[in-house]
């Protein structure tokens, strides 16, 4: 069994990550060809949206008390046996053959390639993938936007909460800050709008401006974040943590105090945004720029975690009068590290705004910044590949659970209890997903030349 | 301002926050005895309000009226709460009292959190009302005058206020007379060196969560009977505001609780009394939570200890 087990890890092991996207691209072609006809032959009624998780979990009778659920379970049971028979063929099968096939040529074409060209290859390859698989069923595209937004979300808080070792747990409140900045400078610019009137701007600069009042969300987001920085000179741990959540409850009560945004009713019309810009040019801007936002976030904070600065933010965590004395700048440091973060949090909610084309106050409650907080800690503290994961998995599983409804929350937060009572550290444990996959083996990273002519030192 | 409009708001603030008293001295008993902002306590209030709703209906149900109707109610609500409190605390926080501080202020957000969804998904968001435990005319305006001046009060906003008082009375004496009470203050004192002196630790921080969750029980039944409304997210609405108090009048100091309670009480309603005048008409009810949370900030930024409060120096 053991052996059985080390040779489909070796398996698996041997084949690099372009060739699983490529994969995944071909099963996806797969499935546009004969996944519904494959459907219907097995008996799902045609292609299920997650991998039949979502069908199977809504024959679940939340309705009829324990005796309707109890008996409600077989019907699940006779439709994940077909589900997983879908699964494999149409998703586990194309995946590994057409990876394993492409495995060396994949291997010798990064290899030849200069490192940037072959990173540039993985992120079209993979928005290939995620746009086509999106594609196919519409509520897929969404979820694919929410992960990016939560990616967003999760990484951001992870530089606070991870990294600074801080409790911030307001990360919602500047998410609203920029979802409302960036979603009234649109609908102003851009749609005809019962409080705006007329758009200001032709259609055209809708392309070009879009990106930047994302940024001028984020910034907005940012001098919110001062908020939560200035007091976090003289206060922590716990103290802080009061600080964020009233921070957040502060935003949303002022955002709701104004009449002219809709107030508790919330603000529409960004959706009229999107159409003015497929108006012009007819592709998936919002999965595009989710993706672009999505990169830049990831390298951004990683970069800025490993720079001198950032260096400062862990010292912090670690001791914060230690770091003083070691001639940390503590104050300079807290305000960047929160300006970043509520910056990107900014971002994420200009994003969110427009995936969703409807924001309202009561959707930045403690409720959402806990949930950016049961990712972080899920994915573990301080590491950002794990703040992807986690989010990847966390947003997939909130959307595959949806027939649970109200159980689904509690399930969050029963898990985010387990979480911290067995496993303080997260999925990662502080790790990076290359501390335990090489970027070599991944095939981003070129292997390293064996310099002939020198012995190995001896010990 | 005349006279009989002030007073009258008076005594409402004073009714509100010795609500708010009651929940605010939870938090300050656990953070004095554990220093753990117990995130969950708002739930438990929740919690007890609830359990005073089934406890009245299955009462009236049998047709026990006042006054033991209420009194009942009372006394079931506070004892099921506390074992809920203690409950929690056994299970929940126990097991992290070794564990780094924030994650257990995490694990107390998530079990706040986690009650109220159990409650949502069990009970439905539709809200209650108390079935009538007190006879009506309590409710009724009263019309006294004072000093030539008339004055609108209810008997039910005096038998809260009464109530509250008397329980805060009776916590000042477990905790300045007796010796479990000694022990519960000399564990927030030193945390250390208390065990050693054969204190059960463990049956002290059962008595905190009884004391706190019993009082929040209590609170719960009042507000369920002063504001006939419940519904799962009460614990969020006035929990929260609860824990705005203690953390003002300095979390972890009982007398702190008690005027933190009031003064958030008084600023709540005169914010809100304040904008029926026309100069200041912009204040409406919305900005109450605003001025509170607004007020928090204030605190923290200025004085993080709150009124009472004592820095507790960190040791490098």
């Amino acid at each position: 069994m053991a052996q059985l087990l080390r040779r489909i890890k070796e398996f698996l092991g041997r084949i690099p990550l372009l060739a699983y996207l490529l994969g995944f691209l071909a099963a996806t072609g797969v499935e546009i060809v004969a996944g519904q006809a494959f459907g219907l032959l097995i008996g799902l009624g045609g292609v299920p949206a997650f991998f039949g998780v979502t069908a199977a979990l809504s024959r679940l009778n939340m309705d009829g008390g324990l005796g309707g659920l109890l008996l409600s379970i077989p019907s699940m049971l006779l439709y994940i046996v077909p589900a997983l028979v879908y699964d494999v063929v149409i998703y586990g099968l194309p995946t590994l053959l057409v990876g394993r096939v492409l495995a060396k040529p994949v291997r010798w074409f990064t290899s030849t390639l200069p490192e940037w060209l072959t990173g540039l290859v993985h992120m079209v390859t993979l928005f290939l993938s995620m746009w086509v698989w999106g594609g196919l069923v519409g509520y897929r595209l969404l979820v694919v936007m929410y992960i990016g937004v939560n990616i967003i979300m999760a990484s951001s808080l992870n530089l606070i909460n991870g990294y600074m070792g801080e409790f911030s747990c307001g990360h919602a409140g500047f998410m609203a800050v920029g979802a409302y900045v960036s979603s009234l400078l649109t609908v102003w610019l851009f749609t005809q709008d019962d409080v705006f009137g007329a758009p200001v701007l032709g259609a055209g600069w809708s392309i070009i401006l879009f990106p930047l009042i994302l940024i001028v969300g984020g910034i907005a987001a940012g001098i919110a974040g001062l908020l939560v920085a200035f007091p976090s000179f003289k206060t922590r741990g716990d103290y802080l943590a009061i600080v964020t959540i009233s921070v957040n409850f502060i935003i949303k009560s002022a955002i709701e105090n104004i009449e002219k945004i809709g107030g508790p009713r919330g603000f529409m019309g960004m959706k009229g945004v999107l159409r003015t810009m497929t108006s012009v040019i007819n592709v998936p801007w919002l999965l595009i720029w989710t993706f672009i936002g999505v990169l830049i976030t990831l390298v951004v904070i990683h970069n800025f975690v490993s720079s001198t600065k950032g260096k400062g933010v862990v010292a912090i965590r670690e001791d914060e009068i230690a770091a003083e004395l070691m001639s940390v700048n503590t104050r300079h440091t807290k305000v960047l590290a929160f300006t970043i973060s509520s910056f990107f949090a900014g971002v994420a909610g200009g994003l969110f705004a427009h995936v969703l084309g409807y924001i309202n106050p009561s959707t930045f409650t403690i409720f959402k910044s806990t949930e950016a907080l049961v990712m972080v800690y899920l994915g573990g503290m301080g590491s950002l590949t794990g703040s992807v994961l986690s989010a990847g998995i966390f947003t997939v599983a909130m959307e595959a659970l949806r027939p649970l409804e109200v159980w689904k929350k509690v399930l969050v937060w029963l898990m985010l209890i387990l979480l911290m009572m067995y496993r303080r550290e997260g999925i990662m444990g502080g790790k990076e997903l290359t501390d335990f996959i090489s970027l070599e083996r991944l095939g981003l990273r070129r292997p390293a030349k064996e310099v002939k002519g020198y012995a190995p030192a001896a010990d | 301002m005349s006279m009989a409009f002030f007073f009258q708001q008076l005594l409402n603030a004073v009714q509100l926050g010795s609500i708010y008293a009651l929940i605010a001295l939870g938090y300050t008993l656990v953070y004095g005895v554990l220093l753990l902002i117990n995130f969950a306590h708002g739930d438990i209030f929740m919690a007890g309000a609830f359990i005073g709703y089934f406890v009245a209906t299955f009462l009236v149900g049998h047709g026990v009226g006042w006054p033991w109707g209420f009194i009942l109610t009372l006394l079931f609500s506070m004892a099921f709460t506390a074992m809920l409190g203690v409950g929690i605390e056994r299970v929940a926080y126990r097991p992290l009292r070794t564990a780094p501080r924030l994650s257990v202020v995490v694990t107390a957000l998530g079990v706040g959190l986690l009650l109220e969804h159990i409650t949502l998904g069990a009970l439905g968001a539709s809200r209650r009302n108390l079935p009538p435990l007190l006879p009506e005319t309590w409710k009724q305006p009263v019309e006294i005058s004072i000093l030539g001046e008339n004055l609108n009060f209810t008997w039910l906003k005096v038998l809260i206020i009464v109530i509250s008082l008397l329980l805060m009375i009776i916590l000042q004496i477990i905790v300045r007379r007796t010796k479990a009470g000694m022990a519960m203050r000399a564990i927030s004192y030193d945390k250390f060196a208390v065990p050693l002196m054969g204190v059960p630790v463990d049956r002290i921080i059962a008595l905190t969560f009884i004391l706190g969750s019993s009082l929040a029980a209590a609170a719960g039944v009042m507000y369920a009977v002063q504001y006939p409304v419940i519904e799962p997210y009460m614990g969020l609405l006035v929990g929260w505001q609860a824990f705005i108090a203690a953390v003002v009048g300095g979390i972890g100091d009982i007398r702190g609780a008690m005027v933190g309670g009031f003064i958030l009480g008084f600023v709540q309603i005169f914010v809100v009394a304040l904008g029926q005048f026309p100069a200041l008409s912009f204040l409406s009810s919305t900005y109450r939570d605003l001025v509170a949370y607004a007020l928090l900030l204030i605190i923290l930024v200025v004085r993080p200890t709150g009124i009472f409060g004592v820095a507790r120096r960190q040791k490098v």
